[in-house]
């Protein structure tokens, strides 16, 4: 069976696609499935920092796609989870050294390999863009509540429809008490805006930012709100629909909270 | 081009060469009509080149005025209408409608009788009713409302009001689904969208911009320069709108999330509810835009 490329993508830089990328893969992976995820930000490669694998880099994707190098080479085996893999970014390459024809190849190669191809694609909307997008199968679309994030992920929506895919979205870095204060958008005005199907809230952690800087999967943290919202995405986006999109808004309300918003008591 | 198409027409005239059939049919009309009118029958003068005044001699013209009898009777809503095309004589008005209302003895008794004599009804009116009252038994006998070029008038007005958009040819675009940021909509007619208008959207329009659903991105109505478009959207929330030259960026906030529209007032782009204030609410009646 050949497996599926999903790329994750979201117009602007700084949204939160590739600790995406790092988490959903290890997610996925933890659902027993071959995972790689492959960094096409080429020139500016983090993927491999956030997994904690950069002392491992032999081979890269350009590397990869030019056939100097197996796949088996290329792909960095993750410490701690059995079927997670990396494939980094060159560092010393331009933009330009991948064609979208390469990228073709490369994909058709990595579906007979994996179960699941992740691809971090790069900001913005050139060449890096074209690249990852052209071999996919299916997009997720990373967004945070700002205005400007979500005009970046409106036009990617767009390109992406252009290409016959039809992506879905991940709602990012929502903090509930700005939202609750009126202070950010709501992911209801996000959806309401792009109208593509959700397939996950995913508010602001703290772990996220320590298990980044120590290169360790946010998912394996059974404490880590955002690592289980990114648990339960990688099970929707394997096709397990029953799975309930949490409001991080409702999240963490216990019961005596849900009574007092009941009878007219807000919580602050 | 039609004023050398006259001189050739008239030139063969002049020189025998038109065709025959034509020539008898004008000369029967003008003779029906002079026999009519108890004048003398006058045979067509030759043509002569006379400067500018030949341009206005036609065969066709000469044929018009033939068209319409000159007295004709026409059943109009519960009554007759008797229309009487050019000033005659008190007696042949008698003798031409004679054997009309011969014929419709029993249909015009009790009927009542308007008439139309082209503005001249006057004294008309008193001697007809007469008349008609004494010999036919009609109910009544008015003059005609209005003069004959007036009621044309509306009644053309109301053909088109009825008809107007029969054979139109509709300059619409009409779309539905959502104009992402950095799409655009461009088109020379109106453009009527079924969907939204995200943030960093465009329409462009040579006419009026209707949305069916919000208006966040940018809207350009009457491009380049008309200057009665409008913008009518169901949520509108623009970030920029442009009528003709004027362009106004708002804040439309989300105080306007019900049906808007904007247009040009006094040389200014305006915005009002479109429920409470419609902008065509004082036309007589439905036109095409």
């Amino acid at each position: 069976m050949e497996g599926k490329i999903i790329v994750i993508t979201s117009g602007k830089g700084g949204v939160g696609k590739t600790t995406t990328t790092a988490a959903l893969g290890a997610a996925i992976a933890l659902e027993g499935k071959r995972v790689a995820v492959v960094d096409m930000d080429i020139g500016l490669r983090n993927l491999d920092v956030v997994m904690g694998l950069e002392n491992r880099i032999v081979f890269n994707v350009v590397d990869l796609a030019k056939g100097r190098c197996k796949v088996h080479q290329a792909s960095i085996k993750d410490r701690r989870i059995e079927n997670l893999f990396l494939i980094p970014a060159s560092q010393s390459d331009n933009k330009t050294a991948l064609s979208t024809d390469d990228m073709i190849r490369l994909c058709k190669k990595l579906r007979q390999e994996f179960d699941v191809v992740l691809i971090d694609c790069p900001a913005g909307i050139e060449q890096g863009f074209e690249n990852s997008v052209v071999g996919a199968d299916e997009a997720v679309v990373v967004c945070t509540p700002e205005v400007s994030a979500v005009r970046d992920a409106d036009r990617i929506i767009g390109l992406l429809y252009a290409r016959s895919i039809t992506p879905k979205l991940i709602v990012n870095r929502i903090v509930p008490r700005l939202v609750q204060s009126g202070d950010m958008l709501s992911h209801k005005d996000v959806v309401d805006v792009l109208s593509i199907e959700l397939i996950g809230l995913v508010c602001m952690d703290d772990f996220v930012i320590t298990s980044t800087n120590t290169g360790t999967p946010v998912v394996l943290d059974k404490d880590s709100r955002a690592g289980q919202a990114f648990r339960r995405i990688a099970m929707r986006l394997l096709g397990n629909t029953e799975v309930p999109i949490v409001d991080p808004l409702e999240d963490n309300k216990g019961f005596w909270n849900r009574i007092g918003s009941k009878i007219g008591l807000r919580r602050i | 081009m039609e004023k050398a198409f006259l001189f050739s027409c008239l030139h063969r005239f002049m020189i025998g060469a038109y065709p025959l059939p034509l020539l008898k049919r004008c000369t029967r009309k003008t003779e029906k009509r002079s026999r009519s009118l108890g004048e003398e029958y006058l045979p067509p003068e030759p043509l002569r080149p006379q400067g500018p005044a030949l341009t206005s001699i036609s065969c066709g013209k000469r044929r018009e005025p033939m068209v319409d009898p000159l007295v004709s009777l026409k059943g109009v809503g519960d009554g007759l209408r008797l229309h009487i095309g050019s000033p005659l004589p008190k007696e042949q008005i008698l003798s031409e409608i004679t054997p009309l209302f011969d014929r419709i003895r029993q249909l015009a008794s009790g009927a009542r009788i308007t008439v139309d004599a082209c503005g001249k009804e006057g004294e008309l009116v008193s001697f007809l009713r007469d008349f008609l009252v004494r010999e036919y038994q009609v109910a009544d006998v008015a003059p005609a409302d209005m003069s004959p070029g007036q009621s044309q008038q509306v009644r053309k007005r109301q053909r088109e009001a009825d008809r107007s958009w029969e054979n139109r040819r509709s300059d619409v675009l009409m779309m539905c689904g959502r104009v992402r940021s950095g799409q655009k909509i461009q088109h020379k007619g109106h453009v009527l969208l079924m969907g939204d208008v995200n943030p960093g959207g465009e329409v462009m329009a040579g006419g009026d911009i209707i949305v069916l659903g919000s208006l966040c991105g940018s809207a350009a109505a009457g491009h380049p320069e008309k200057n009665d478009a409008i913008i009518v959207a169901l949520d509108f929330r623009p970030t920029r709108i442009q009528i003709a030259d004027q362009v106004s960026t708002g804040p439309y906030g989300s105080a306007n999330r019900s049906p808007h529209y904007a247009c040009i007032r006094e040389g200014a782009i305006v915005v009002a509810e479109y429920l409470d204030q419609p902008p065509f609410a004082k036309l007589p009646w439905p036109e095409p835009r």
